[in-house]
């Protein structure tokens, strides 16, 4: 009998990669040897050598030593079968397997966060936006111990570096130690590409806390994947007998890069410290912080104690079982069927962590992002989602983010409604902009929505849809939108002062704020940076969609007030003697889009002295080491050019560089 | 016996009161110069001075430094007591250089009056057979300098102009001035030259420290006929920078240990075409970096095809027997021959990205040497107020200071009449915590800066600190001498508020004469 010939064969929807559980150091300790391995299961698409596939391409040049390593073919044959290469260090083509697979993991996780595919920043060319299909990853282009996210060049290039041969921790003394190989680092850095295609302006140091949320970000993500693997956990919970918050190896971010460099803890430590006495962390130690890494690791902090709490709450029951009310573990081992219920519940509760604080970023203003309100955006996002909060996750979070001295301003309280963002009420005209059906807005908004949501569209043809209608929403915005304000008011100052409270742009020249960009109509430029579909559980558990709208415009802003009022006025022709930083002001409308109604606006004024003067302030601040004496403030330095931009998104900065 | 003769040994004949005590801040631009002098109730004068350089010589410059020279020459009747040279700078040490006719230093051309010094007193970092220096210090900073200067070629002149502006410390890599007379001995560099020049010019210097356990003349000098004690609080050997941690006699090679900065040395090196220049009058060897490249290879070469044996093969349309047709068309495709410039993806191409981490070893060999630093602190026995010249040293360098004879650094600091501030108001050469919040003597402590804000400006360097400024500002209620403020420099006047200062105890004299070579500081006692 002929086997049957006509069968399809489906493709398979995933693919089993093994890379190192933790940075292989500790393969030499026998307590972490059995678990260091790890196989991921990647989404499943054809590959090229290299790996190349949708959204990488894996480049293995390593311009210090002059070398090159030949590619690896992930979809051979043999190496399909065994889950691929097993984890070795002295194999380059296992290093382009590892950051091919946690990199590919990692866009996986974002995408089922957000619920729609992403994209790469696009590259700014001759006053336009170039598609960027794939991300390149250069496992070993440094030899230094560094790693970074180049936003100019979309691409990720990892350092290898001798290890210390004092306090070398785990690593061997004078061995390679490659960055390529710690999953942390491989999503941390992946994080700040993704972070970078959803909101370019995030790199923008427009304050303080700019780029310490991106850091940030990057580390959350990096941790709570960490958490996302059960297996490693039910070796930490059981070696920490179910506190988690002792230190352990889970949350040491980057842990053989700190050691290697002959520090013995991890170079930034999700825990955070604890006042010995009282057991809480210090709410002002935030006011001192500036260094985007040390700013950025206290938000980080304030997450995991978040979801620590929450972790406490879910395993109160299991351990009250466990030890009859006494609330005492027995000596010794805890019982293995404890340990699985424990890791579950770890994995469960960081799984949700993790998604609240990815689906923020489709609730965070466009532009000069601050701390509190990623807080609100993480507060709003989750109602979205789950309008009861059964497991107390949004209360752990604001109690854990007070503790740590984060507060949004302008809110009443810091109770759950009050954190939650407003939609334009005052606004009659914005409001029904795109409602009404007569112009047809709805319409094209359906339309976008059902081109999103198409399966085997390529991302590439999502990009060039999404930049027309963004070009098709400016037009509203710029043309239509002010008919209608002009159909309602009579006087421009009327309508300026309705904005005022919605939009918080300007959409008329003013006299008294010349600084604004202006387009070739000579009204103000205004640019709508994103348009995205963004998912969200409405009543009865259905899922619903909003269409997320980012605009912004820009001022020239200026270190001297003198200048910047001279500016403002028209004294100052700002075309022959521009800015020394650009001002933004932005909004984000999350708009439903079956009834058309604005759910919520998040904006950023345009014309506020207040936001003005603090990115004025923060520019202009004293400069505390020695390369910003020689080589000035680098934020200062993004605002004059690319030369001058540097790496904003290295593991370490200059001066971290440690020697020994 | 007269305290005036050449000895090693000081005088511990008569104890003098000490009646006035002068320090001119002399006036050549970005640099420092200080000569002082104390007068003893006798009328007898000691002079010390510390330092004489310049960065860069404004035009006219070095002809500066030579009037300085003389000035300093015809004032202490060509005879010093005691000459400092606090680090190897060019700022604190070009002008033995540029003046090293008049001073005497040229050994064929010595003028009639050369000038006279009884001793010179350097840090230990500058004694060659000190083992901490052999073995540690001098290793480290070629080898660091040897990864700059080839981070330098590969990177292009261009991309390097940071580094470039920052090396000026280091001096001139051309002959600056023709009116220098002989040219450079082949190899070394300027300042090793200058080095050599001090080393033996007046006699053996004394190599100071501030805890010799064996010869505590090296911590210590009293000087009791002027009433004054000097204690060397620094350079310490336990500075982590200086390898206070590393045992000299370790496994090394040549003291070059496998870290981080050798194996980016050993790979930067490879850009350099002409090896034995690079390597003339060094103590690194070929085989040295041979063998650090050997040992930071990540893989084994089994592993890796040389970048240049795949474009060579791309190039020549290899059959593939060495390195296969897929492996070529990968390159090509995903990087591409460095001589297709404009292929498609050439601005994602990484050829000089490792060479930026040179940016951050330029900085911490410049602090590196900075912490070299002598740092001295001279006491006025009887009234108890202390003068802080502390070089340029850094806050690594500041955090180890100690004295065997001083127990407590505070009392020191509390004490400070006069602090030469570090590095030109440089925000990390003046401790505040623990260093300046420390010197409490608000009535009488007054600083001086050496800074030239016009040249430190056109460099884009941030000298002095505005916060520094602030707190200096705070700590000596007004009482700071700039060497220059005016866009005028250095012809321009120094600056300073005298109604700030006691007329009772202190005098300001300023230069009369057009080329306002110095300003003088007199306390009186």
């Amino acid at each position: 009998m002929s086997p049957n010939a006509n069968i399809t064969i489906p493709e398979p929807k995933s693919r089993m990669l093994q890379v190192f559980a933790f940075d292989p150091s500790l393969s030499t300790d026998l307590d972490t040897a059995v678990i260091n391995k790890l196989t991921l299961n990647i989404p499943w698409e054809k590959l090229e050598s290299g790996p190349v596939g949708e959204y990488l391409e894996v480049v293995d040049i390593d311009p210090p030593s002059g070398n090159f390593y030949p590619p690896v073919d992930l979809d051979h044959p043999h190496l399909l079968v065994q889950d691929g290469l097993s984890p070795s260090e002295g194999t380059p083509q296992f290093h382009q397997q590892m950051v091919y697979a946690v990199t590919s993991k990692t866009i996986q996780n974002f995408e089922l966060a957000l619920g729609r595919r992403v994209l790469w920043s696009p590259r700014k060319q001759n006053g336009g936006e170039e598609f960027v299909q794939r991300l390149r990853v250069y496992p070993h282009a440094l030899r230094q111990a560094n790693a970074y996210y180049s936003p100019h060049k979309k691409a990720i290039l990892f350092g290898y570096f001798p290890a210390s041969k004092q306090n070398a921790g785990r690593n061997l003394p004078g061995g390679i130690v490659f960055t390529c190989l710690s999953q942390d680092i491989i999503t941390h850095e992946t994080t700040h590409a993704l972070l970078d295609g959803l909101h370019p302006y995030f790199a923008e140091p427009s304050n303080v806390d700019v780029l310490a949320l991106h850091e940030a970000f990057a580390d959350i993500v990096a941790l709570f994947q960490h958490f996302s693997h059960s297996e490693v956990l039910k070796h930490q919970i059981a070696r920490t007998r179910g506190n988690l918050s002792s230190e352990n190896l889970l949350a040491q971010l980057a842990q053989q890069f700190g050691q290697a460099l002959g520090k013995r803890r991890a170079l930034r430590s999700a825990i955070g410290e604890k006042d010995p006495e009282t057991g809480l962390p210090d709410p002002s130690k935030i006011q001192n912080t500036r260094e985007p890494h040390q700013r950025g690791s206290i938000l980080v902090a304030a997450v995991f104690d978040a979801f620590l709490t929450v972790y406490k709450n879910r395993s109160e029951d299991l351990l009250r079982i466990a030890t009859s009310g006494t609330g005492e573990l027995p000596e010794g081992a805890i019982h293995p069927d404890l340990v699985n219920r424990l890791a579950t519940e770890a994995a469960k509760t960081s799984q949700r962590i993790l998604n609240m604080c990815v689906r923020a970023l489709d609730y965070c203003p466009p532009v000069d992002i601050t701390f509190g309100e990623y807080l609100r955006a993480i507060i709003t996002a989750d109602y979205d989602l789950c309008p009861d909060d059964r497991d107390g996750y949004r209360i752990a979070m604001i109690e854990s983010f007070r503790l740590h001295g984060i507060y949004p301003s302008n809110v009443r309280s810091l109770s759950e409604e009050s954190l939650l963002w407003l939609a334009p009420d005052n606004d009659h005209v914005l409001t029904n902009f795109f409602k009404s059906n007569q112009f047809s807005r709805l319409e094209e908004i359906h339309k976008f929505e059902r081109y999103q949501k198409r399966r085997g569209e390529t991302r590439k043809n999502i990009f060039r849809f999404n930049q027309a209608f963004r070009s098709t929403v400016r037009k509203w915005m710029t043309d239509e939108l002010i008919e209608a304000y002009q159909k309602e008011f009579d006087r421009e100052s009327d309508i300026e002062a309705v904005i005022q409270d919605s939009l918080r742009l300007t959409l008329f020249s003013k006299d008294d704020m010349q600084s604004v960009y202006i387009d070739d109509q000579g009204r103000p430029e205004l640019e709508v940076n994103s348009a995205r579909l963004a998912y969200r559980v409405g009543p009865g558990g259905r899922t619903m969609t909003d269409l997320v709208v980012e605009v912004n415009q820009r001022r020239h802003g200026y270190l001297d007030p003198n200048r910047q009022a001279k500016a403002d006025n028209g004294t100052l022709d700002v075309d022959k003697y521009p800015g020394d930083f650009t001002f933004r002001g932005g909004a984000t409308m999350l708009i439903d889009v079956e009834t058309g109604d604005i759910r919520y606006i998040i904006a950023k004024n345009i014309d506020s002295d207040r936001r003005l003067n603090e990115q004025r302030k923060y520019l202009g601040s004293p400069a505390t080491s020695l390369r910003y004496t020689y080589f000035g403030d680098p934020n200062v330095n993004y605002f004059h050019g690319v030369e001058g931009q540097g790496e904003p998104f290295a593991l370490l900065h200059g001066d971290d560089l440690e020697e020994d | 016996m007269s305290c005036h003769e050449k000895e090693k040994k000081l005088c511990h004949e008569k104890e003098n009161k000490l009646v006035e005590l002068k320090v001119r801040m002399y006036r050549p631009g970005l640099g420092d110069c200080f000569l002082l002098t104390f007068k003893n109730d006798e009328g007898n004068l000691y002079r010390m001075l510390i330092d004489f350089g310049v960065l860069m010589p404004t035009t006219g410059g070095a002809d500066r430094m030579r009037t300085i020279a003389e000035d300093i020459l015809s004032t202490t009747g060509s005879h010093i007591d005691t000459l400092v040279a606090t680090h190897e700078h060019w700022d604190h040490i070009s002008g033995f250089r540029y003046a090293r006719k008049i001073l005497g230093l040229h050994p064929d051309e010595i003028p009639e009056q050369p000038l006279q010094v009884d001793r010179v007193w350097l840090a230990w970092t500058e004694n060659l057979e000190d083992p901490q220096v052999k073995e540690i210090i001098a290793p480290n900073l070629e080898a660091r300098s040897l990864a700059i200067n080839a981070a330098m070629v590969g990177m292009g002149v261009e991309r390097s102009t940071r580094i470039q502006e920052l090396l000026r410390f280091d001096g001139p890599d051309e002959e600056p001035d023709e009116l220098l007379g002989a040219r450079k001995k082949s190899g070394g560099t300027w300042l090793s030259q200058i080095m050599e020049d001090l080393r033996s010019g007046w006699g053996t210097p004394e190599y100071l420290e501030p805890s010799s356990e064996s010869q505590p003349a090296k911590s210590v000098k009293e000087i009791p006929e002027f009433g004054i004690k000097i204690y060397v609080l620094g350079p310490s050997r336990k500075m982590r920078q200086l390898g206070g941690e590393q045992d000299p006699s370790s496994e090394t090679t040549h003291g070059l240990r496998l870290n981080q900065m050798t194996a980016f040395m050993a790979a930067a090196f490879n850009q350099i075409e002409d090896t034995q220049t690079a390597l003339a009058d060094m103590r690194i060897s070929q085989s040295d970096i041979n063998q650090l490249s050997r040992l930071s290879q990540p893989f084994d070469r089994s592993r890796a095809i040389t970048i240049e044996e795949l474009e060579k093969a791309c190039q020549e349309e290899d059959t593939g027997e060495e390195i296969s047709t897929e492996v070529q068309s990968f390159y090509k495709e995903h990087y591409g021959l460095s001589k297709d410039k404009d292929s498609k993806d050439d601005w994602r191409r990484i050829d000089y990205d490792w060479l930026r981490i040179s940016e951050s070893l330029a900085l911490q060999y410049v602090s590196h040497v900075n912490n070299t630093s002598l740092v001295l602190a001279i006491e006025l026995t009887e009234s108890g107020k202390v003068l802080l010249f502390p070089g340029d040293a850094e806050f690594e360098s500041w955090e180890t200071w100690e004295n065997r004879e001083v127990k407590d650094l505070q009392d020191l600091f509390r004490r400070t009449v006069l602090y030469k501030v570090g590095h030109h108001g440089s925000i990390n050469a003046t401790l505040i915590e623990g260093g300046l919040d420390k010197m409490t003597n608000v009535d009488e402590l007054t600083a001086m800066i050496p800074v030239d804000k016009v040249r430190a400006h056109r460099n884009e360097w941030n000298f002095p600190a505005p916060s520094l400024y602030e707190e200096l500002e705070k700590r000596t209620q007004g009482r700071i001498i700039l060497n220059c403020e005016d866009s005028e420099c250095p012809t321009c006047e120094s600056s300073y508020d005298m109604d700030k200062f006691d007329e009772k105890d202190v005098t300001i004299i300023e230069d009369e004469s057009s080329d306002k070579l110095w300003l003088d500081y007199i306390l009186k006692l």
